[in-house]
């Protein structure tokens, strides 16, 4: 078959390769400015206490200290989408290692150790360290003024009294009709703690207020704008006076999505007089002062027939969201609208609640609430495979969603708007040898099994989420792609610039793409994150081609005597297309085209887009009927281990992915991207998780003790793409971004507890828990 | 980043090293010895050690010997652990060695250092303890010999002033059969919940373990029960008698699961014993 494509679709390399290999980028930290002054916190002790008072006076006693900072300096709440989050602890302290104060001298060891200094008398509140504990009637409210908090994004519905931060409800259908037609139930609960983003770059920024009033700001960040919306919001500057540069990000997982330090930054400089400020989190404050992955308590019950039909289901998200809100509100809700997994089911109820506890606050991580929904969700349908003496895969395909079919919210899903599950479903099954045995037994007496898990996932987009796109053009005919997406590692300034190159048929080479992000010279974006940036970006970049196609063709149709629809762009030209022997060079037009006489028409050549999500709708406080993102992208996973009964402990062999990409922009670029989005699922199943000791501190804030998968311990990947395109999608592209996390904990814990015999129900999976587990004492 | 101020001495000589550690403690100020410096430097980063003074071994000449002489294996403290392991031609002592740490870290730290470490785990010991060596220690009256077994847990039994020099080891014994097994968390680079070590010796099988209890110990006891035991399974239910002190219990692992594995590695070795002999 002929591929139409010159560029989409085709194994380009990154184009920051050749400066990581060399380690030549720059990140945030990577600068040393002369005057720049030194932010240090001191950090909260204890997980729940009375502030009773915060004596600073030692700390003023260090050289080189010029300020110190506490929660009366700003005693006003933020948080993106429930503001309930003093930047520093004011009254009272509601997690270990909170920021209390903060401390700015000439050097990062003198505000070290004047922070130090800072003496707090803590008056210890009763602790809660699990979100079921939360929920209790007599549990002590940790927001006493919850009920006072401005609520930042509609749809964020807190219950004052309690210390529920967001509670989202699904009713779809009948569920007493469901349990009736039930003819086999299964009921299980699961949990696991919350759990670090493990970035390899720790989070740091830097502010400097100007004496023209301007706040300049470079951070290590997924949001610049949403940094420069946050601050303009709590802070009252004028969004103009905000400039947010963000150099290349170190890996960010979700963790950068959020606004804290700069929060602190900013204070800082402001308190000397605007001086230059730079803040940056050691490992143990990026594990545990900042915020982390969220951890969860559920409990489902799932219905069906005795062929395996599904009938109903009900749901209980316990979200662990840690002392403050954050994305944790946004996380509940987003586990909530995707609950099923991708499943035809009719009947639904879920109450998926963001609730406080004395953790660490959460904010996203990679997936959104879908890994770990996933999780839940696809041992509950070994757990049903298993009761009906199902083959897991058969029960899955005889239920999966297809269009036509109703999402939890009642979105009415089509041939575009919804990948194809069962085709991924059918490639994972044979990718993993499926047919050849779900469990043997090698000759070692070690077991080797495999489990499979189905997603989903939609993007939980606010509902005027938008990118924006500018070229300009260069006097040797190549253009400039200019747009905020952040480059994290994940490749996305490429794939903007293959689309631009494929637009322009232009040759790579020729599209220069600005990876550092500077708010004011780029357009407006909301946020890197979502798997939403091949898609809002991508579909402002053919917006702002097509616009700078028709400025070319025009000023070509003058310079060639022709009409506009006479010719083309391409290789660097514009020409007749029945005669592209006739041409001009667009070098020749970029800046104005010259006639011979010296007479010039045209001017400069801009081109402009922007693409805006359409149609999202909050969802209905009641039902949770609504329209929560643009489209779902679809997968399955599949995991091989290879278990030894002896102690418990196993090796990934295997690790399978297929995934309904719509289109393959940069198979390569899109397979690494699955195979990190693996590796991080396994990590986090196999052994990442803080540790809290009784008093709710974390014992294990550093990579020492925080385990991450090693390089030695990876499996073998195999990633195969399915293509359904989403017509509105940039060539059909679908968001794939954080897809490769999503199925893994569930497909792990599926096959290890075939291969145990034991069914387990919590995260991380170590050799202990599953020991525990047949013992029967989880 | 360290925020305390620090004196910082590399002296060449181990009688500088101890003047310069009686001067500090005279003037009642905390000196520290150090070799490879990560478990110093990590510690004070988070105030869990605040010495007023580092004084670096490395530079003392001695402390670098990792060769066979006299018929003894001698190893001074400042050896790294890859030297060690490249260099001592003790296989057993490279196999334990090369589990501890990362590649990069392990061209830090040092046989001294890890001996001498306030973790519990010190597992570079466990080979040293099965061929019942002797350490050198240096003294304000100079230099001592000493059984292992007498100085081991140095943090119980060396007085203050006195620092390891070598540690010697017969060299006839270092080819004798072993077996090591380590059991971690989950990733093979994390501290172990167990570590056992064992060598064949003569027609007996020597025991040492870390990661058990608080200190790593040497199994004398059990040594004696496998090679009485009928059954193995019989000498298993007396471990924990000859535990010094209680099975450790944290977060790396349950008491309950560390015994576990314990007993299931000593069943292993035993079987493989047995067989062997
Ligand atoms: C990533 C990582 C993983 C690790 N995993 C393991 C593991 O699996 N098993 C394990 O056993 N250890 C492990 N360790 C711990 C490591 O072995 C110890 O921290 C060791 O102490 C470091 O040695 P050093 O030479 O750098 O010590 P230093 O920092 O120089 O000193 C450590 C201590 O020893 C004292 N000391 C040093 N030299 C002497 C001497 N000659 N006489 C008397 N006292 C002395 C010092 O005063 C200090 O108290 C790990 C360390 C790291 C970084």
């Amino acid at each position: 078959m002929k591929q139409p494509f010159t560029y989409i679709g085709k194994d380009i390399k990154r184009i920051d390769l050749a400066e990581k290999a060399q380690g030549k980028v720059r990140y945030t930290d990577d600068t040393n400015i002369a005057g720049m002054l030194h932010a240090k916190l001191h950090t909260s002790t204890e997980a729940h206490a009375n502030i009773t008072e915060i004596d600073i006076s030692k700390a003023w006693e260090i050289a080189g200290v010029h300020a110190i900072i506490t929660g009366e300096d700003f005693p006003f709440p933020v948080g993106p989408m429930l503001a309930d989050r003093p930047p520093l602890a004011i009254e009272k302290t509601r997690y270990y290692g909170e920021p209390i104060a903060i401390v700015v001298a000439d050097t990062e060891q003198q505000a070290k150790r004047a922070a130090e200094q800072i003496q707090v008398t803590y008056e210890p509140l009763p602790i809660i360290q699990s979100p079921r504990e939360a929920m209790k009637k007599d549990a002590i409210t940790i927001h006493e003024n919850l009920g006072s908090y401005k609520v930042q994004v509609e749809g964020v519905h807190a219950v004052p009294g309690t210390n529920i931060a967001n509670h989202t409800k699904i009713r779809k259908g009948d569920i007493e009709q469901g349990w009736q037609q039930s003819e086999v139930m299964v009921e299980s609960s699961f949990s696991f703690s919350p759990a670090d983003h493990a970035a390899l770059e720790p989070r740091v920024a830097r502010v400097e207020i100007l004496p023209n009033g301007k706040v300049m700001v470079t951070t290590s960040t997924q949001g610049p704008f949403y940094v420069k919306k946050l601050l303009s919001e709590f802070f009252q500057i004028d969004a103009g006076n905000i400039m947010v540069h963000t150099p290349f990000v170190g890996g960010a997982f979700g963790g950068k999505g959020t606004v804290q330090l700069e929060f602190l930054a900013y204070l800082a400089s402001r308190a000397t007089g605007g001086k230059l400020v730079r803040i940056a989190n050691s490992r143990e404050e990026d594990m545990v002062t900042s915020p982390v992955h969220i951890g969860l308590e559920a409990t489902v019950k799932l219905g069906a027939r005795s062929d395996g039909t599904l009938t109903a289901a009900h749901y209980e998200f316990l979200f662990d969201g840690g002392a403050y809100s954050d994305m944790g509100a946004g996380m509940s809700k987003a586990a909530a609208v995707d609950c099923t997994g991708p499943y035809k089911l009719e009947h639904v109820s879920c109450d998926s609640y963001c609730m406080y506890t004395n953790h660490p606050y959460a904010t996203s991580f990679r997936g959104f609430g879908h890994p770990e929904l996933t999780f839940v969700m696809e041992r509950m349908m070994d757990l049903l495979a298993k009761k009906l003496n199902l083959d897991p895969i058969q029960l899955r395909l005889n239920n999966l969603i297809k269009p036509g079919d109703t999402t939890p919210t009642q979105v009415h899903l089509n041939a575009s708007n919804i990948g194809d599950v069962r085709a991924c479903l059918q490639q994972v099954k044979k990718s993993i040898q499926w047919d050849e045995g779900q469990r043997t037994k090698t000759t070692d007496g070690k077991i080797r099994t495999k489990g499979v898990a189905a997603f989903w996932k939609t993007s939980s987009t606010p509902s005027n989420a938008t990118a924006g796109v500018l070229l300009t053009f260069n006097t040797d005919g190549s253009v400039n792609l200019n747009c905020a997406a952040v480059e994290i590692g994940q490749g996305t300034k490429t794939v903007l610039a293959q689309i631009l190159a494929e637009k322009l048929q232009l040759d790579m080479n020729k599209i220069h793409v600005t990876i550092e992000v500077n708010t004011m010279y780029d357009p407006h974006q909301w946020k890197t994150v979502a798997s939403s940036t091949t898609y809002l970006a991508g579909r402002a970049v053919i917006a702002a081609a097509d616009d700078a196609i028709r400025q070319l063709l025009q000023i070509g149709s003058v310079a060639l005597k022709c009409l506009p629809d006479d010719l083309a762009v391409g290789n660097g030209r514009i020409y007749l297309r029945d005669s592209p022997e006739y041409f001009i060079p667009i070098k020749d037009v970029a800046t104005g085209y010259k006639y011979p006489n010296g007479n010039t028409v045209g001017g400069l050549i801009i081109g402009k887009g922007s693409h805006v999500v359409r149609h999202l709708t909050p969802i209905d406080p009641e039902t949770g009927f609504g329209k929560p993102g643009p489209q779902w992208t679809v997968g399955a996973q599949a995991v091989e281990v290879e278990y030894d009964p002896t102690d418990c402990t196993y090796r990934i062999l295997q690790a399978a992915t297929a995934l309904d990409a719509g289109k393959v922009i940069n198979p390569i670029a899109a397979r690494s991207q699955m195979r990190g989005g693996m590796y991080l699922g396994l990590s986090w199943a196999s052994r990442e998780t803080f540790v809290f000791d009784d008093q709710g501190k974390v014992l294990n804030p550093q990579f020492r003790t925080y385990d991450t998968l090693r390089l030695s311990e990876i499996p073998t990947y195999k990633v195969d793409f399915i293509e359904t395109p989403l017509i509105d999608g940039p060539y059909g592209a679908r968001g794939i971004g954080e897809y490769g996390v999503i199925g893994m904990a569930g497909a792990l814990a599926n096959s290890l507890s075939h291969a145990a015999d034991a069914e387990l129900t919590e995260l991380p999976l170590i050799p202990e828990l599953i020991w525990k587990t047949i013992k029967g004492e989880v | 980043m360290i925020s305390f101020d620090l004196q910082y001495f590399q002296p060449n000589t181990i009688e500088d090293a101890i003047n310069i550690y009686e001067q500090f403690i005279s003037e009642n100020k905390k000196p520290i010895y150090a070799s490879g410096g990560t478990e110093i430097i990590s510690r004070a980063r988070r105030n869990e050690v605040q010495p007023d003074a580092i004084i670096d071994l490395k530079n003392i000449p001695g402390f670098h010997k990792c060769e066979h002489k006299a018929g003894k294996l001698q190893i001074g403290s400042a050896v790294t652990l890859n030297h060690a392991a490249t260099h001592s031609n003790f296989p057993l002592l490279k196999t334990v060695i090369q589990s501890i740490a990362t590649q990069t870290a392990r061209n830090k730290i040092t046989i001294g250092g890890n001996l001498a470490s306030s973790l519990p785990y010190r597992e570079a010991v466990l080979p040293l303890l099965l061929t019942d060596s002797t350490i050198v220690l240096a003294t304000p009256k100079g230099a001592i010999t000493k059984n292992i077994h007498d100085v081991f847990p140095f943090n119980e039994h060396l007085k203050e002033l006195e620092l390891m020099m070598e540690v010697h080891l017969d060299s006839k014994l270092i080819k004798h059969p072993h077996f090591w097994i380590k059991k971690t968390k989950q990733s093979q680079i994390n501290y172990p919940i167990v570590s056992v070590a064992a060598m064949h010796i003569d027609n007996e099988i020597r025991i040492a373990t870390s990661g058990l209890t608080a200190n790593p110990l040497r199994m004398k006891q059990l040594e004696k029960d496998i090679l009485q035991a009928v059954e193995i399974e019989d000498c298993l239910d007396q471990i924990e008698s000859y535990l010094p002190s209680p099975i450790i219990d944290d977060m790396i692992a349950q008491s309950d699961y560390r015994l576990f594995l314990f007993k299931q590695i000593i069943k292993d070795i035993a079987i493989n014993w047995k067989g062997a002999s």
